[in-house]
């Protein structure tokens, strides 16, 4: 079919303005330019284009804010690309009961705006929370330093309404914190990357803001900020965050911040300045004008390099990963951020396709690494280098989950990860 | 079953742990839904994960359906045998494999009990946060087939936030394993898909679990209001000032009523107690617990009871978690209902509630996570009176319609199982309700592994009541009513 018929065609289902042909390079999702993009207005509308798009065994990428094109394999043909961008409302702030419903593609940052005026938010880390959606941060679980006390968003979602291959609407969960009738859907969803269906909402738990924060760097050797990290586990303090960073040149540090009434992160900013001295660690505060901005910082300067792997590791190797990433070529600049209380954390870099490959195949066969993952690399690194970690044994099912929804591998473009 | 099957599991697990005896397999025909009862051909007894796996293999070359059992003290029948199949009993795999506080994990088998764990890591200050109030007897792969909570989910979460691998013999006789010690595996979250899937993916031989620190500090208190609506507004109030409590429980005049008689905690005599306990960081929780006092004063607390030792919050906890068993006190016998709604809708749905009781005859007690919206209706009755039993049945289903009609869920931490399958269509959609169905048969196309529970069956719930509503199969041309 041409693209003038795959045009008429979605037209009538979606309407005639959710549709728009492509103007080339400017259009592109990745490495490719897709035929068609189609912006459904209503959920109805989407479960209908996907189940067309199955019948005419046309190629579909799913696509939020298109943050994280590169965080899969390079794309083959996509023939239409599903946008969530007119799916973006706040649907119902129930702020009283602590969740918030919202259509897939709202973006973070502008949902959190809303949720802040009643002073709770949703804890999410992402690069671009201007560009991020929601139905986006499920589908890929991505996360940062927040991660350290409230969880990833798999962790939040209560309730979500897919949209399958064969134009079914598919509701799970709820909008009840506590649910356990039928089978989490929203969670299967989490790390599917857009492979199964189509997110078209979702309900959350929120938390109340922290009425007061305040943040410590610490420098030292690796051991002593493994020793500070460890200390404030023995002494019960409850950080928001606690964030290993290192990169080429610079020593290891450690930043921690803490959430609550103000004399309560004052005390706590005292104990961990102590607990550094006595761990051989220097301790600077963050003045609080500046903490926004120190964080913003920690961040930025991974995503900014060209391509940013994901990691994961075993909490108390946290001196070993430091010593994998000082023995990294030494004419490569890298950053690393990462969750010293979870185990898992962004090395960015830059480098060429070939080199760029070596430094993953190398993080891949470190003993103390797991699930090396490139969540954003250039078109070359990706075909010069699998993006994706090897399977989990659990693989094993993915065949028959992906018959069981999207029989024509209409979704993902063989993107991955399944 | 044929002799061979049966010599084939003997040969399994030797000849001392297969039961095929009516008496043997008495305590093996329910859980704690006493009245959902099934006697299995056999109850099998494995005493290891590579047993588990030859089990299932057996049951899948031979089209057998088992039925995984825990400790049985599941309350929507999840465990209750089927017909013809089998029960693979998890209760011999009770070990404790491995202890790794630097890294906070333990990795155990499915028949430990849930507070073992605690137990084991206590001394070194650590503990496993999901508390379900049957939590010395139940095991903790009940826990992860159930998304099990307790009274701290509100602050803590459930099972699904604190396991972070399973070790799985699916139905085909396949072992995998879900997730992993470290985080972030890649693909489709199939381990929160099965923690909550209420045994119907596979049988879990192993869980990883993640362990927490103790919080510094642990306050609670016990408020008397003169009313519910003023024990409510309480906890409104809490959540409005951004206090996120570790535990928020409400028992109206009844449960108390029941709890003194059965453990007598000393509960003052009131319309409803409210429990409030906040934990974490010293001063953090003397920040919050005096703003919850004032709260409780604000509302007309007409008392309240701060615990000043351990001893006094165990205390004031023995009557919250007796309250259930304590309900035999007070009446021949009592059925426990579990529905959720949107905490802001708990006051309309507890107004319903009693007028309920009022109409129906029957008493109901009343006992709630109030910060998660979680009720427990005890509803009481004489199973010796003619009728009464139903009339308790038919009240159980219809605070459930309540709770739907105030947009909220069927269950919060008890599950479907048997007990509610029919009434998923009420929650459900046929839509959903096929996706869902899609998803098991993904994992079990043979429909063998804890067949009849979760989803409705004509068998299971008969005829759908109403005007004659075709089938998709009838619609399609496919088939054709006689």
């Amino acid at each position: 079919m041409t693209t003038g018929g795959l045009r008429e065609q979605a037209s009538a289902i979606a309407g005639a303005g959710a549709v728009r042909a492509t103007v080339g390079a400017h259009d592109a999702f990745d490495t490719v330019v897709p035929g068609l993009i189609v912006a459904p207005e209503t959920a109805e509308a989407a479960a209908e284009i996907l189940a067309w798009a199955n019948r005419e065994r046309l190629s579909v990428v799913i696509s939020g804010g298109g943050s994280k094109s590169e965080w899969g394999r390079p794309p083959r043909q996509i023939d239409i690309l599903l946008s969530m961008a007119s799916l973006s409302r706040v649907i119902d702030h129930a702020h009283g009961d602590l969740t918030v419903t919202v259509e897939a593609g709202a973006r973070l940052e502008r949902v959190n705006a809303v949720l802040a005026a009643q002073r709770q938010f949703l804890p999410f880390d992402t690069a671009q929370p201007g560009r991020a959606t929601l139905g986006g941060l499920v589908a890929t679980n991505d996360s940062g330093p927040l991660r350290h006390r409230y969880g990833t968003p798999r962790d939040l979602v209560i309730g979500a309404t897919l949209a399958t291959t064969d134009g079914v609407l598919a509701r799970s969960g709820g909008r009840v914190v506590k649910n356990v009738a039928g089978y989490d859907l929203a969670r299967l969803m989490s790390g599917s990357h857009g492979s199964l269906a189509a997110i078209v909402s979702l309900t959350f738990k929120l938390f109340p803001q922290p009425s007061s924060t305040g943040t410590v760097e610490l420098t030292g050797t690796p051991e002593a900020l493994a020793a500070v990290w460890m200390g404030t586990r023995r002494e019960q303090l409850e950080p928001m965050a606690v964030e290993a960073q290192a990169a080429r040149g610079e020593r290891a540090s450690l930043l921690v911040r803490f959430g609550s009434d103000r004399a309560t992160v004052e005390r706590a900013l005292d104990a961990v300045a102590r607990i550094a001295r006595e761990a051989g660690a220097l301790c600077s505060p963050i003045a609080a004008a500046e903490e926004a901005d120190r964080w913003a910082h920690h961040t930025a300067r991974v995503w900014r390099e060209r391509h940013v792997v994901r990691f994961s590791w075993a909490e108390a190797d946290l001196p070993r990963v430091f010593g994998v990433l000082a023995a990294l070529p030494h004419d490569v600049n890298w950053t690393f951020a990462g969750r010293a209380g979870v185990g898992s954390g962004h090395l960015g870099f830059g480098a060429e396709a070939s080199v760029g490959a070596q430094i993953v195949s190398t993080l891949r066969a470190a003993r103390e690494l797991a699930q090396v993952t490139i969540v954003q690399g250039s078109p070359a690194l990706r075909r010069a280098i699998e993006p994706w970690p090897a399977s989990p044994p659990a693989a094993t099912i993915w065949p028959s989950l992906k018959h069981s929804w999207d029989p024509a591998n209409t979704l993902g473009a063989d993107r991955g990860p399944i | 079953m044929t002799t061979a099957v049966l010599d084939s599991l003997r040969r399994i697990v030797g000849p001392d742990h297969v039961f095929t005896d009516a008496t043997a397999m008495l305590a093996y025909e329910c859980d704690a839904l006493a009245h959902a009862r099934e006697q299995p051909m056999a109850v099998v007894l494995p005493g290891s994960a590579a047993e588990v796996q030859a089990i299932v293999r057996l049951c899948a070359e031979s089209r057998i359906p088992f039925v995984p059992r825990g400790h049985g003290t599941g309350l929507s029948g999840g465990a209750r045998p089927v017909a013809g199949g089998i029960v693979i009993a998890l209760s011999r795999l009770n070990r404790i494999l491995q202890v790794d506080l630097p890294n906070r994990r333990v990795v155990v088998e499915p028949g430990v009990t849930n507070l073992e764990i605690t137990k084991r890591i206590a001394a070194d200050g650590y503990y496993y946060a999901p508390d379900p109030s049957s939590q010395q007897v139940c095991s903790i792969g009940g826990n992860v087939a159930e998304n099990s909570g307790g009274a701290h989910c509100l602050k803590y979460g459930f099972t699904t936030h604190h396991v972070v691998a399973v070790d799985m013999v699916l139905p085909d006789g396949t072992m995998t394993s879900l997730g992993d010690a470290l985080p972030d595996t890649p693909g489709p979250d199939l381990l929160g898909l099965a923690i909550g899937a209420e045994g119907t993916l596979g049988v879990v031989t192993q869980v990883t679990v993640r362990i927490l620190r103790r919080p510094a500090s642990v306050r609670t208190l016990l408020a008397a209001f003169a009313t519910l609506d003023a024990g409510g507004a309480t906890v409104a109030d809490v959540i409005a000032a951004g206090i996120v409590p570790a535990a928020i429980e409400m028992m109206d005049a009844l449960a108390v009523r029941a709890a003194e008689a059965a453990v007598h905690p000393g509960f003052p005599t009131a319309e409803a107690v409210l429990i409030v306990e906040l934990d974490g960081p010293l001063t953090e929780v003397d920040a919050g617990f005096d703003a919850v006092v004032a709260m409780c004063r604000a509302r007309g607390a007409t008392s309240i009871e701060i615990a000043q030792n351990d001893d006094e919050r165990a205390r004031i906890w023995r009557g919250r978690k007796a309250a259930f068993a304590a309900m035999g006190r007070v009446s021949p016998s009592y059925y426990v209902q579990d529905g959720v709604v949107p905490r802001s809708k708990l006051s309309e749905v507890l107004h319903r509630i009693k007028a309920l009781e009022r109409s129906s005859g029957l008493s109901i007690a009343n006992v709630f996570h109030a910060g998660d919206g979680n009720l427990h209706p005890l509803i009481c009755y004489d199973h010796r009176v003619p009728g009464e039993t139903e009339r308790a049945a038919a009240v159980a289903s219809e605070i459930l319609v309540y709770c739907l009609e105030a947009g909220g869920s069927l269950t919060g931490e008890h599950g479907i199982g048997v007990d509610k399958a029919c009434s998923m269509p009420k929650m459900f959609s046929t839509d959903d309700l096929a996706v869902m169905a899609r998803v098991r048969a993904a994992f079990d196309p043979a429909a063998i592994c804890n067949p009849e529970k979760v989803f409705p069956t004509p068998r299971l719930c008969g005829e759908t009541p109403g005007p004659y509503r075709p089938h998709a199969t009838e619609e399609a041309g496919l088939a054709a009513r006689l």
